[in-house]
């Protein structure tokens, strides 16, 4: 299995590293689809399926329709400089990579003092605190399947217990659209 | 950028490919059916409104790469898009409000007499409906650029 997931990482670390240096903008796209979806697999063996689910809707899917249809009305098909159009990579702009080493080395520095994978100790999938108390995963799990009846202990966070986040969500999506139609300078209703 | 320029979209190089086309008429019903099931059982299973109403929308983006945003924009009545979207958030604000005067608090939807499961499904589809609508929309419009162009339907 442990090769499976290196595989796994491998590709969707060499699909970033293209997307990033590719001249080719539709090439890129399609890119980004790939890493994506590998990103989404990558979710579902760290036993996330409701992200991977949308890893794999939104990025592979949505995003690089929205992205080909911006590359399309934005005419940069044809972007590539002509003189050197022999090349097919970018070179690597070394100042912006050491900047943001700067942002991934401290993250990256982070995981290693997670506890292990799937480790029963984990602080996030405790029930009870050393003292005693119910952690928030404790309480919600109890309750999910005491007050609200179901198992889906997300959905019932999501709309049981704090609806109003998702509504404020909700409403934080319209305005989006409202703005997009703002910007686009669209009527919708007639 | 002119609108005969835009307009032009069904004949775009992608669009037009039989490949695509029938990708599109064999998968869509499958992916429409999916994202309905997880919207309505994202209760007991993986998934939920999120997930299904953007697997929905992503099915509407599929037949519009394949058949054309610009036909897709004329059969589709721009009203039912305002429509849909203040449907959903509506359906989801009078739920909450629902709360609020059988005595509980708002957005208490554990007040209701009927079984809670049914209320957060039904809250469910609201968010399904406004996700999915957005989606297609971002695809819609995008696509058609800046501006009304005066071509009012």
């Amino acid at each position: 299995m442990i090769w499976l997931e290196l595989g796994l990482v491998a590709f969707v670390l060499a699909a970033a590293v293209l997307i990033a240096l590719s001249r080719d903008v539709v090439g890129a796209t399609v890119t980004f689809a790939a890493f994506s979806l590998g990103l989404a697999v990558v979710w579902v063996l760290l036993a996330a399926p409701d992200v991977a689910l949308v890893e794999a809707a939104v990025g592979a899917g949505v995003m690089s329709v929205l992205l080909l249809v911006a590359v399309i009305e934005t005419d940069c098909l044809q972007s590539d400089d002509d003189e050197e159009g022999e090349r097919r990579f970018r070179p690597v702009n070394w100042p912006l990579v050491a900047v943001l080493s700067v942002l991934a080395l401290p993250f990256g520095w982070t995981t290693l003092s997670l506890p292990p994978f799937g480790s029963p100790d984990a602080p996030a999938v405790r029930e009870t605190y050393p003292d005693g108390g119910l952690t928030p995963y404790g309480y919600y799990i109890e309750a999910t399947l005491v007050d609200a009846g179901f198992s889906n202990a997300v959905v019932a966070v999501l709309v049981v217990f704090r609806g109003l986040d998702t509504f404020g969500e909700l409403v934080v999506a319209f305005a989006a659209a409202a703005s997009v139609l703002v910007v686009l300078d669209r009527t919708v209703i007639p | 950028m002119s609108d005969s320029a835009r307009s032009s979209g069904g004949e775009r190089p992608f669009v037009g490919s039989p490949v695509t086309r029938t990708a599109a008429r064999t998968l869509t019903p499958f992916v429409l059916a999916y994202g309905v099931y997880l919207s309505l059982f994202g209760t007991g299973l993986p998934g939920g409104a999120f997930q299904g109403g953007i697997v929905v929308g992503a099915a509407f983006v599929l037949v519009g790469l394949a058949f054309g945003f610009d036909p897709m924009r004329r059969w589709i009545h721009p009203g039912a898009f305002a429509a849909c979207l203040l449907l959903g958030i509506g359906t989801f604000g009078a739920v909450g409000m629902g709360g609020f005067f059988l005595g509980g608090a708002v957005l208490d939807v554990l007040v209701y007499p009927v079984d809670v499961e049914w209320i957060v499904k039904l809250v469910e589809v609201a968010i399904a409906v406004v996700i999915a609508v957005i989606v297609t929309g971002l695809a819609i419009w995008l696509s058609a650029g800046v501006g009304d162009g005066g071509e009012r339907e």
